[in-house]
């Protein structure tokens, strides 16, 4: 786990999958990287998609935290 | 989860989305996987049609009947050996006939009035235009239902069309038949968007229609309810009656205790006690129930009390005029209690029972659990 120091190395960012920007969650529900916007847009169709649990991604290095969404 | 769906509620879940861990009907699932790109991605199965509590994974030819693992080893452990196809899952959204395409199994083999020719064709055009349209979807779906698993689906494509009494999971290949007829005035549409709208409800009543006339998912689920609603009602009312019921023996109860301590020490507080306990249910003649409590409730009070003579002539206008049938009454009323009296060891409340045996104790009393209680409550603490 890295601690956001790491500035050296250059980690790559995932995309979003739907709009191309930069990432910032992850829904393990639906195996999908997203920007926070496409994530509002998406898990707030219905009330199925409501309930996936999505885990914010570090800044630095990209990887899914233990943190998770709090609505 | 398990029997019905979790997004209307009413119909009986036909399949099982690992992604949401929820079990829909098939309109359901349609409106929901349709919303967005994320959710046609779900891969969807069949559910189990013994236990309806988990998706199926294969399907036996012989029972015509979906089995998850745990049904599929109790019902074929070793013994038999009925031939079983590998159920596999689809995305994205697909049309009545592409799902019955890939459960081609449901039909069945001898339908009564087959429109084969003209369901071929119908078929074919459905496919040509899918293609043609909606171009990601289709990838989706071709990707998805390359090569099927048996040789019953090319067999059975002709007779997908079955208006009889198939079996009871035959619905997608009856949402198939009317799916088509209802999708053809749309094959001129070149509207992707329209395309998806008028084929998404015109399934979904289509569906709901068949699962009406089939009585499957909609009737007994309806039927159940009015049942409920019934028995609700009339439990409602019954609770409201047993609720007063159980006021008055609470009363009695007190009364008797009441007139119980009183015995012991004195007559005139016996009187006192009576007097309360009759007013007490003077109070309570406004309930139902009250002229047979109040017998029962005075003659054991009285008999409690041992002073028959004394009694109130103006408590419970129903008992027995004389005081002497009142007191013969209460007297056989005690002879029978007095069989049935157990002076052992007995335990009222089982589940009080398992509570109390799990509480921390401290010198044989309860305690609470966070407390320091190492000292003996008798003693007298010493100041220091």
């Amino acid at each position: 786990m890295c601690k956001g120091t790491n500035h050296q190395h250059y980690y790559p960012t995932t995309s979003c999958e739907l709009c191309k920007s930069n990432a910032s969650l992850y829904c393990q529900a639906d195996d999908a990287f997203l920007c926070r916007k496409c994530d509002k847009y998406v898990h707030s169709a219905n009330f199925l998609a409501r309930r996936h649990v999505r885990c914010m991604l570090c800044a630095t290095c990209s990887r899914p935290t233990h943190t998770s969404l709090s609505c | 989860m398990g029997y019905h769906c979790d997004h209307c509620g009413e119909a009986r879940s036909m399949v099982y989305c690992r992604s949401d861990a929820a079990y829909l009907c098939l309109s359901c699932d349609r409106i929901v996987h349709s919303a967005n790109a994320l959710s046609q991605r779900h891969s969807r199965t069949l559910v189990c049609d013994r236990c309806n509590s988990q998706p199926a994974l294969v399907r036996c030819i012989e029972e015509k009947v979906s089995l998850c693992q745990n049904c599929d080893w109790v019902g074929h452990n070793g013994s038999t050996k009925h031939s079983k196809q590998t159920l596999r899952c689809y995305s994205g959204c697909p049309s009545a006939v592409e799902l019955s395409s890939i459960w081609s199994f449901m039909s069945d083999s001898d339908s009564g009035f087959v429109n084969g020719s003209t369901c071929e064709q119908k078929l074919g055009s459905m496919s040509i235009t899918d293609n043609s349209q909606g171009h990601s979807r289709s990838n989706n779906n071709t990707n998805v239902w390359t090569a099927p698993s048996s040789v019953h689906v090319d067999n059975n494509r002709p007779q997908n069309v079955d208006q009889q009494t198939g079996p009871v999971n035959s619905s997608p290949s009856k949402i198939s038949h009317s799916g088509t007829k209802d999708l053809e005035p749309l094959l001129d549409h070149d509207d992707d968007g329209f395309y998806a709208d008028f084929s998404m409800d015109e399934v979904d009543l289509s569906i709901e229609n068949y699962e009406e006339l089939f009585g499957v998912g909609h009737n007994d689920p309806k039927q159940l309810f009015a049942k409920d609603g019934i028995d609700s009602l009339f439990g409602g009312a019954e609770s409201s009656y047993a609720g007063k019921e159980s006021s008055n023996p609470a009363c009695s109860n007190a009364a008797s205790a009441d007139s119980i301590r009183s015995c012991k020490t004195e007559p005139n507080p016996c009187s006192y006690a009576r007097q309360h306990s009759n007013i007490s249910f003077s109070s309570l003649t406004g309930e139902s129930s009250a002229g047979e409590y109040h017998l029962d409730c005075d003659a054991s009070s009285m008999l409690l009390m041992g002073d028959p003579p004394r009694c109130h002539p103006g408590v419970g206008p129903d008992q027995t005029t004389t005081p002497s049938g009142s007191r013969s009454d209460a007297v056989l009323r005690y002879k029978e209690k007095k069989k049935m009296r157990k002076f052992e060891k007995r335990v009222r409340y089982a589940t009080r029972k398992e509570r109390a045996d799990v509480r921390k104790r401290v010198k044989g009393r309860f305690v609470k659990a966070g407390d320091a209680y190492d000292y003996d409550p008798l003693i007298q603490t010493r100041s220091f």
